[in-house]
């Protein structure tokens, strides 16, 4: 009895103007929103090749152990084409720096090549199937009651030996038979796009992800036919219920998320970036004073000269051309000030973690918020199924910093810091024993020592023309053309790890008990409701 | 005392539709003030379509309609100032209270110096309920509907009524209610159209009766002649009858 | 007749179910709304005020210093937050509201939001023009949907047709009452919210803000004008209300998510620019070009020997430096602006979008209002610049020869800070404001118009039975 109900409303359904129209937005409507999604993802895919060229590049092309900083891309997540998630918003990469643990990673955002682009909103799949499937079921339940009614059929089923709860199944099972190749229709269309386009390609757990995701859009689906089943219960006429059903869907999928993001932004505060940054600059300050400090202790001397040397942040430090003494105070300096860098980055983590878990708790109430709607349920689960949420950043983020002590504890094995390898390729043999020495080698035996040079120099007029003196001899070992790269193939890499079936997922297990019960809930409701309507 | 000139009057009018049926077969009309035309006929016989071309919701194939001697179709709008019209089962406007359904019609029909003691006794007059009159219209039941949708006929008090199928659905007492004010209004010299399947209350009111068959007006009688033949007996034979050959 | 059509029209809309909920439901939110802005606001006013502050702190300082640093030392202005961004807040959030710029040169903008969260998705702040947009919208075509359909089925389109009353005159009647009831509540709504905002202290009334409350409205009868334009040709296009819901509700989608959602797409597709590493590759290409063919002793510095004749041709390579680089930035962000403008030209279809143009407009915010600033700092830079020259030229122990980027070859000395041009920012004038809209208005008015006429058309040949 129940199937021939729902075999009747089916195929009543399937002839009906509401099903051809429904799956004609569908059809439009869905490969718009693969298309902006992939094509979203193309555009990610090409700049993560050149982010990771470059990357490479850069680590290929160090001569000396202090100017090494290996930078981890990360690859574009497939799956965000079905779901973006924040993948849009954070960035792409993030440069291992000895003085500062990886807080948040840096990158074009979406706006890409033009800011003013940032004004501008998108969609993906999981939000136009989150409006459009909300709608389809409401469309098809909200008279599923009053129709009938209407019709004069539902006093004529129920003269028969008819039960109410069968009657209720059968409708319910009909609505669902009906929605359900919509449904499958959507998805297909979507993997159809994605499998012809390039640059595009899922392992076998994503497209178990993804059969997951249809598994939760059906849930989806469920709770609004429970919404229409329980209005129409309660309404007199379809026009009553229609009006209702259409507020509850403009209030439930667009309202209430907005809300939740706008009361989160409004009522959470997060912590300034504007004075993280100043703390961490005073906390800079403490650092540079601490080595001042230190190097005075060690009786290292303030100022220094150099022949060549190329100075980056991080106590990035690359020195040729020097004599003995001077590589010297520079070795010294850096075994003294890169440990401090090393121990001040905890320090100023603290600080950053502090800021991040801020950024984090206003995020995380905004889901909890959009919650309250089933729309924003199934966003929250549907970007963590797409590792597009915010736990996956984190974890990523988390591997990240795990690298940089892997990094750290790579140089420190090494014992790189009190190297002369960390500032120069030259080697220590090769290394002049005065400054005299050199001055003499360079003027080609014109001056015998930095003294009568430079005295000479002062009383030039033409101190320009003076200095090319010191350029008459090139002696090996003077600039970094002269030395090959370093071979950095034992330094440790950054894993991939691509996620399997399950992982990340434990946030969502909530999420989804919550829709199974809010299904079980709206159903039970409208089963109650229909046991005591009228049916005249 | 019948008027001559016509109110209501079709002049060899034909209708078909798109899809090739003859919905109304060279039919002849000439309904004088102070009459009430019967148009009998089955289901799908040409009724309803004769009042809409009358009200020019749909144009004729050939032929013409004239209200009060004006052509429907030239000048509608002139023509509809002076036709009434009843349709079958109008939900009118729920929300409203009757007068003011009566009230906006009323307005709609030219009439717009009316007060409430005017539609009250416009009310009176078709027998709905006094505690009916400023309820609202959702909550009646199809007999009170129907005198609420004569009291709007009433009220703009045109020379010509159309109704169609005004009893189906009434019970006996309101019938006989709505069949007095019809009387009421004949007397008053209005010409009256009336589609019906009810032979009983068409012999009752009708000053004449015509059957109408697949599009045709297979058969006319006045009242006089019908007082002499069984009415039920003609109707049941000519729908019992081969179809017409076209 | 007319008068007739419109009063009844307008009661059944009052006696309605959607007119009640729609009523509760927008009060609701514009309260909502209204307390989210004032909570907001004086925080980022706050905001400013220190930032702003220290900006002037840092200017001060380099002044009392040195002018050549004062000059040349890169400064980042940021706009103000707008006192009327609760009628619009014109993507302020997202778009770039910070200018780089020293005395020789406005260097760049970019999106500087010191407490913005790159875990929070983007989304619309509650602002009197998202409410319109999203909800006024919807509500509009609740109204409209069944207008011509529904009234079919109750079989009371036929009993009105019997009388005397043209198809044109009742469209127009139930065109106006969509139109008058959906206004009036709105009006109810931005009044509340006008209330609680003064009340709560989050602005003054002053004439520019009734003009742009004014303007708002204006442009929100334009919005639900074409949105009941819509509606109505649903309602005439299909014999059942059923389908009319189903296409004004797939008008709705269209123009609410659809079409402004696919902006981003259509930016990158249909007006691409170069990216930035193509651009940043010029940069270095030309940058390195100036250095081969430098004359030789350019990069000598001495810091104490100002007249060292090599800072002469340092000066004139950093020169050449900035106006390479310049005119490869500067040609860069024009192509900006016109992917941007273009794209929200080509959005236009969508009355929504219509809306959003117009009220930036009118509020003087987002994009036209950056344009607005942008435009006065290149000419506040060079007022600024020649304020510079003037300090440089009386100072005897300057060599004058005018360094951008670095303080080699000019003036030493302190300058007095009351002296320095300040940047001040103002919004957009009234008159842009107006021919900017106008624009948009012209667009929306041939829209409603096209709508119309079309709805007419069919409701002509409208089967009444």
């Amino acid at each position: 009895m129940i199937f021939k109900i729902a075999l009747k409303d089916f195929l009543t359904n399937l002839l009906s103007s509401r099903f051809v129209i429904g799956l004609l937005l569908c059809l439009v409507l869905i490969p718009f929103s693969i298309l902006i999604s992939v094509n979203n993802y193309q555009s990610r895919v090409a700049q993560y090749r050149i982010d990771r060229e470059a990357a490479d590049k850069a680590v290929k092309e160090v001569r000396v152990y202090s100017k090494l900083r290996p930078e981890v891309v990360f690859p574009p997540e497939p799956l965000s084409v079905f779901s973006m998630g924040i993948s849009n918003q954070v960035g792409s990469h993030v440069k291992i720096w000895l003085g500062d643990k990886p807080m948040l990673a840096a990158g074009k955002a979406e706006a890409g090549d033009n800011p003013f682009l940032g004004a501008f909103f998108s969609v993906d799949f999981t939000e136009i199937t989150a409006i459009v499937f909300s709608l389809l079921a409401l469309i098809f339940s909200y008279d599923v009651l009053t129709r009938e009614k209407e019709d004069g059929t539902l006093r004529l089923q129920m003269s028969n030996s008819l039960g109410r709860s069968t009657f209720l199944a059968g409708k319910v099972l009909g609505i669902l038979l009906t929605l359900l190749p919509v449904l499958i229709f959507s998805f297909l269309l979507a993997s159809i796009f994605i499998v012809f386009s390039s640059h595009i390609s899922f392992t076998a757990s994503e497209w178990g992800r993804i059969v997951l995701l249809f598994a939760i859009s059906l849930l989806y689906l469920g709770v609004f036919v429970f919404i229409g089943l329980l209005v129409s219960s309660h309404s007199r006429t379809s026009v009553t219920s229609l009006v209702l059903c259409l507020f509850l869907w403009v209030g439930l999928v667009f309202l209430i998320p907005n809300l939740a993001a706008n009361f989160a932004a409004s009522f959470v505060r997060v912590q300034s970036r504007d004075n993280l940054d100043r703390v961490l600059a005073d906390i800079d300050h403490e650092l540079t004073e601490r080595t001042h400090q230190a190097y005075k202790a060690a009786g290292i001397p303030e100022s220094s000269s150099c022949w060549t040397c190329m100075e980056d942040s991080d106590g990035g430090f690359e020195t040729y051309g020097n004599p003995r003494p001077g590589f010297e105070q520079f070795r010294r300096g850096a075994e003294i000030s890169e440990p401090l860098r090393i121990e001040y980055a905890d320090r100023r983590w603290t600080m950053q973690k502090a800021y991040l878990d801020s950024l984090s708790h206003q995020a995380n109430v905004s889901e909890e918020l959009s919650l309250v709607s089933p729309t924003g349920i199934f966003r929250a689960i549907a970007s963590a199924l797409c590792t597009t949420d915010l736990r996956s950043r984190e974890n990523l983020m988390d591997r990240t910093r795990q690298y940089r002590e892997a990094f750290i504890r790579y140089l420190e094995g090494k014992n790189i810091f009190s190297s002369f390898r960390w500032i120069t390729p030259a080697s220590p043999d090769s290394f002049y024993p005065s400054e005299d020495a050199l001055i003499e080698k360079r003027t080609g035996g014109e001056f015998k020592s930095a003294h009568a040079f430079w005295t000479w120099a002062g009383q030039q007029k033409d101190q320009y023309a003076a200095f090319q003196k010191l350029f008459k001899v090139k002696l090996p070992g003077d600039g970094p053309e002269d030395f090959p790269y370093l071979d950095v193939s034992d330094m440790p890499r950054f894993p991939d790890r691509p996620p399997g079936l399950f992982s990340g997922l434990e946030g969502s297990v909530l999420n989804v008990g919550l829709l199974l019960v809010e299904v079980v809930l709206l159903f039970y409701l409208g089963y109650v409701a229909f046991l005591g309507f009228d049916v005249r | 005392m019948i008027n001559q000139q016509p109110i209501l009057k079709a002049d060899d009018l034909s209708k078909r539709y798109e899809d090739g049926v003859l919905a109304v077969d060279h039919l002849n009309l000439n309904i004088p003030g102070g009459e009430v035309y019967c148009l009998l006929g089955a289901n799908g016989a040409g009724k309803t379509t004769t009042i809409n071309l009358f009200l020019n919701f749909i144009p004729p194939t050939t032929g013409t309609c004239f209200i009060n001697g004006i052509d429907v179709t030239r000048e509608p709008l002139e023509a509809k100032k002076y036709v009434s019209f009843v349709s079958e089962n109008v939900m009118l406007y729920g929300n409203f209270t009757a007068r003011q359904n009566l009230d906006f019609f009323a307005k709609l029909g030219g009439k717009t110096k009316l007060g409430k003691e005017d539609y009250y006794q416009v009310m009176r007059r078709v027998s709905l309920q006094e505690k009916a009159f400023e309820q609202r219209v959702k909550n009646f039941s199809k007999g009170m509907r129907q005198k609420l949708g004569i009291s709007i006929a009433v009220i703009k008090d045109a020379p010509g009524i159309l109704l169609d199928e005004p009893t189906s659905g009434l019970d006996p007492k309101a019938a006989e209610e709505f069949l007095e004010i019809l009387d009421e209004l004949k007397k008053e010299g209005k010409a009256i159209l009336m589609s019906t399947h009810d032979i009983f209350r068409a012999k009752e009111i009708g000053d004449r009766v015509g059957i109408m068959k697949e599009g045709r007006l297979v058969m006319e009688r006045t009242r006089e002649e019908l007082q002499y033949e069984d009415l039920v007996k003609i109707y049941i034979d000519y729908m019992k009858s081969e179809p017409l050959k076209i | 007749m007319l008068k007739t059509v419109l009063k009844r029209e307008l009661l059944h809309n009052l006696y309605s179910l959607r007119f009640m909920i729609s009523l509760v439901l927008l009060i609701g939110v514009f309260i909502v709304g209204a307390l989210s802005f004032v909570k907001g606001y004086a925080l980022r006013l706050e905001k400013y005020h220190e930032t702003q502050a220290q900006f002037l702190e840092a200017m001060k300082r380099d002044a009392a210093d040195n002018a050549t640093k004062l000059a040349v030392l890169q400064r980042t202005y940021t706009l103000r937050p707008r006192d009327s961004t609760f009628i619009d807040d014109a993507k302020e959030r997202y778009l770039p509201n910070a200018i780089t710029f020293s005395a020789w040169n406005v260097f760049s903008f970019q999106n500087k939001s010191g407490s913005a969260n790159p875990f929070l998705s983007k989304f619309d702040e509650l602002t009197w023009s998202f409410i319109v947009a999203l909800i006024v919208s919807f509500i509009v075509l609740l109204f409209t949907f069944d207008a011509v359909s529904g009234e079919k089925e109750l079989k009371t389109l036929a009993l009105s047709f019997s009388n005397s009353v043209s198809r044109g005159t009742l469209l127009l009647g139930k065109s106006l009452s969509a139109v008058l009831s959906a206004m009036a509540i709105v009006i109810t709504g931005v009044l509340i919210s006008l209330l609680i905002i003064l009340l709560l202290g989050g602005g003054n009334m002053t004439a520019a803000l009734a003009g742009e409350v004014a303007g708002f409205l204006i442009i929100t009868a334009l919005l639900v004008a074409t949105f009941a334009a819509f509606g109505l040709l649903s309602s005439v296009a299909t014999p059942n209300s059923n389908i009319s819901l189903l296409l004004a509700l797939s008008f709705w989608l269209a123009f609410v998510v659809i079409i402004p959602n696919s902006s981003t797409f259509i930016a990158r597709n249909l007006f691409p620019i170069q990216s930035s590493e193509s651009i940043q590759k010029r940069v270095d290409a030309a940058l390195s070009d100036l250095d081969k063919n430098a004359p030789p002793g350019s990069w000598m510095e001495n810091d104490s020997m100002p007249f060292l004749p090599q800072h002469k041709l340092r000066a004139n390579l950093q020169m050449k430096y900035l106006d390479a680089e310049k005119a490869i930035r500067d040609n860069n962000y024009q192509a900006m602006f016109g992917q941007f403008a273009r794209t929200r030209l080509a959005t236009a279809v969508s009355p929504v979008s219509l809306l959003e143009d117009m009220t930036e407009a009118v509020v003087g915010g987002g994009y036209v209002r950056f344009r607005t600033v942008w435009s006065d700092m290149h000419v506040y830079q060079s007022q600024f610049l020649n304020f510079f020259k003037t300090v440089d030229a009386v100072d005897k122990d300057s060599p004058h020869w005018y360094n951008p980027n670095e303080d080699v070859s000019t003036t030493r000395k302190p300058v007095a800070f009351e002296q320095v041009p300040v940047f001040e920012e103002k919004l957009p004038s009234f008159a842009d404001r107006f021919s900017l809209s106008f624009r948009y208005l012209i667009i929306n008015a041939i829209l409603i118009a096209f709508i119309f006429s079309l709805t007419y058309l069919l409701f002509v040949r409208y089967d009444v039975r």
